[in-house]
């Protein structure tokens, strides 16, 4: 392969190439294949504090669907920041109850990786599968037969095996002054 | 068209620079790792963008995402992005984009990379991680964005093609399954593979006035066969999901001018035979027998798809490179399909989705079935083209109606709610009727969050 810029004609020549490709690139994209979606057990969000030297965070969960049970929470970070408590735990969250814990972070001094600097909160937790079985098996809410035929057999399984369900989310910051 | 502009200009300047490429027939295959961090107008998200992000337009060209782009380098280099240091504190999201990573990378789809198209494929795996997306009201439309898809941008000059594909993975369409949530992303990527092999364009409006498709609607012709090649994929890395593409046609569906689905039992006589074959779980299944039930049948498959795989394939131009390929199993390709089509073709539906071929005719003459001899009205002359969503069955329900739901239960116990009558002399009870919940999405869903 030849290095540097080609000479005028060739570029006047991959100038009408150019023209060529507007015209002939075709987006493609399949459509969506229609799937019921599970409704959603926990919310969770991340909330900034005013940053000044140490930075407050917020953390928010929102049970949506029933009681939850046994949430063990740990908080991960980029290098340039250290978080306290860097996990907790909560026995149950009921159904609508918002439960809120401030967390603390202070720089460390590092560089951030390459994503950036962020906060990351894990949660592991048991959902409440009576709940989304109920949920899931109304043939109002979920009329076609096949697709809550589907939800109801991944539920049932999930509970049958005790599955615990993992969920995250993670807050970008801006980089430590 | 911002993102063909970029991706245009962005060919260009390589081949100003760089002069043609070496292409290669197997397609080069990139991963890449995209952090979703925050949405919002764009003009607003350039203000704020910090150096080594880049906003990606969402569909409604106004808004963006700010997101971080990384080509992936190994498991740990994933596992790091997702800002862990072992896979067990993985979400159950994420853990789904390191399996489809493991996938991808370990080979298990590569083989049939041979059968795909000589176009210069490259394939970009955009593995999006939309973890902290959870708030609606900060995102309100990622399930939708960043919806799994395979596009594509082809290009030609002089007698070379160049065939671009990005592959989106996020698991919007898999959140709820636990454990199972890895399981369903594969599968998904397994079916987003499956397009990349295929040249097909579907018919403009294939998938009807909502623009989405069931497993079992009645759908454009070619549509039908596009989406049953994808499922035929999956199936290949996952026999077991056979079953779920069996019990979807239970019913079959037409979508109404109005959004609204009216459903029929696959035997109902409403419903066209030949409508079969535009049904993507009838395809899939017509593809999976194939290849099972033939000797050596994936291959043949295969090969049969590689010859008729073009702009204009669809399930007629499959089968009958596949008998032409094969001629001793003219009569069993022919019974699968006479089987999967309930029984229900004439002898002429058949002949004309065959051509003339001396193995059908042999076994359309030993044929008995109750709609062999059927005469049927000459087809329309671009039968792809006809879409059936505006030409609903005639004693369907109006789009507005309430169904029935009739509740009963199987022979082994199980209790069903359906909009259909059970099977015959089973006792059933009828509940009251019901509004018909419109859909306007697969994201529409009275749980979705707010």
């Amino acid at each position: 392969m030849r290095s540097g810029p080609g000479s005028m004609g060739r570029r006047l020549l991959l100038a009408g190439f150019l023209l060529l490709l507007l015209a002939g690139t075709a987006g493609l994209a399949g459509a969506d294949q229609f799937r019921y979606e599970f409704p959603r057990s926990l919310v969770m969000a991340l909330h900034v504090g005013p940053a000044s030297g140490t930075m407050d965070l917020e953390a928010v969960l929102e049970s949506r669907l029933g009681t939850l049970s046994g949430l063990e929470l740990s908080i991960e970070t980029s290098p340039d920041w250290r978080c306290d408590p860097p996990s907790a735990r909560i026995p149950t969250l009921t159904e609508g109850r918002i439960q809120r814990f401030p967390l603390t972070l202070a720089p460390t001094g590092a560089r951030p990786d390459e994503l950036g600097s962020w906060v990351r909160l894990g949660v592991k937790f048991s959902p409440d599968y009576p709940r989304m079985l109920a949920t899931v098996s109304d043939p109002v809410a979920f009329p076609d037969e096949n697709e809550r035929r589907r939800l109801v057999e991944t539920a049932t399984l999930n509970q049958k095996s005790r599955v615990r369900f993992t969920d995250a989310t993670r807050l970008f910051l801006p980089a430590p002054r | 068209m911002n993102r063909r502009l970029t991706l245009a200009l962005t060919l260009f300047g390589l081949l100003l620079w760089n002069g043609a490429p070496v292409w290669s027939e197997e397609p080069a295959m990139v991963y890449v790792y995209k952090a979703v961090k925050d949405y919002g107008r764009q003009a607003d998200l350039k203000k704020t963008l910090g150096s080594g992000d880049a906003i990606e337009e969402a569909e409604d060209g106004r808004n963006g995402y700010v997101i971080r782009r990384v080509e992936i380098r190994s498991e740990g280099h994933l596992l790091s992005l997702m800002g862990v240091g072992s896979e067990a504190e993985l979400s159950d999201t994420q853990k789904g984009l390191l399996e489809v990573y493991r996938m991808g990378t370990s080979g298990t789809l590569a083989d049939l990379n041979r059968f795909g198209p000589s176009n210069g494929r490259s394939i970009t795996v955009n593995l999006v991680d939309v973890t902290g997306c959870d708030d609606r009201q900060k995102f309100p439309a990622v399930r939708e964005d960043y919806w799994p898809k395979a596009s594509k941008s082809t290009t030609t000059k002089g007698n070379k093609t160049t065939t671009a594909i990005d592959i989106t993975i996020s698991g919007v369409d898999s959140q709820g399954y636990g454990a199972r949530t890895a399981r369903e992303m594969k599968a998904t990527f397994a079916h987003e593979f499956g397009h990349t092999l295929d040249q097909a364009q579907m018919e403009w409006g294939a998938y009807g006035p909502d623009g989405h498709h069931w497993q079992n609607e009645v759908i454009g012709e070619r549509a039908a066969f596009k989406e049953g090649f994808a499922n035929f994929v999956q199936l290949l890395a996952f026999p077991e999901r056979a079953r779920d593409y069996r019990a979807s046609l239970f019913h079959v569906q037409y979508e109404t001018a109005s959004r609204t689905y009216n459903r029929f039992p696959p035997d109902d006589a409403q419903v066209k035979p030949t409508d079969l074959l535009r049904v993507e779980a009838v395809t899939t299944l017509l593809l999976w027998r194939f290849a099972q039930e033939l000797g050596d049948g994936r291959e043949k498959v295969m090969r049969a798809f590689q010859e008729s795989n073009s702009y204009n394939n669809s399930l007629g131009r499959f089968l009958q490179t596949l008998v032409r390929q094969n001629p001793g199993d003219a009569a069993a390709i022919a019974k699968i399909l006479d089987e999967e089509t309930r029984k229900r073709m004439s002898n002429e539906e058949i002949r004309t989705l065959f051509g003339n071929d001396p193995g059908i005719e042999s076994f359309l003459s030993g044929r008995t079935d109750p709609g062999a001899r059927r005469v049927v009205s000459p087809p329309p002359a671009d039968p792809a083209a006809v879409i059936r969503a505006d030409q609903p069955p005639v004693s369907q329900p109006p789009p507005t109606a309430k169904v029935r739901i009739y509740k009963w239960k199987d022979k082994d116990g199980r209790l069903h709610f359906t909009d259909v009558p059970p099977p015959p002399d089973v006792p059933y009870t009828m509940m009251a009727p019901q509004p018909v919940p419109t859909v306007r999405s697969s994201g529409d869903n009275p749980f979705a969050d707010e």
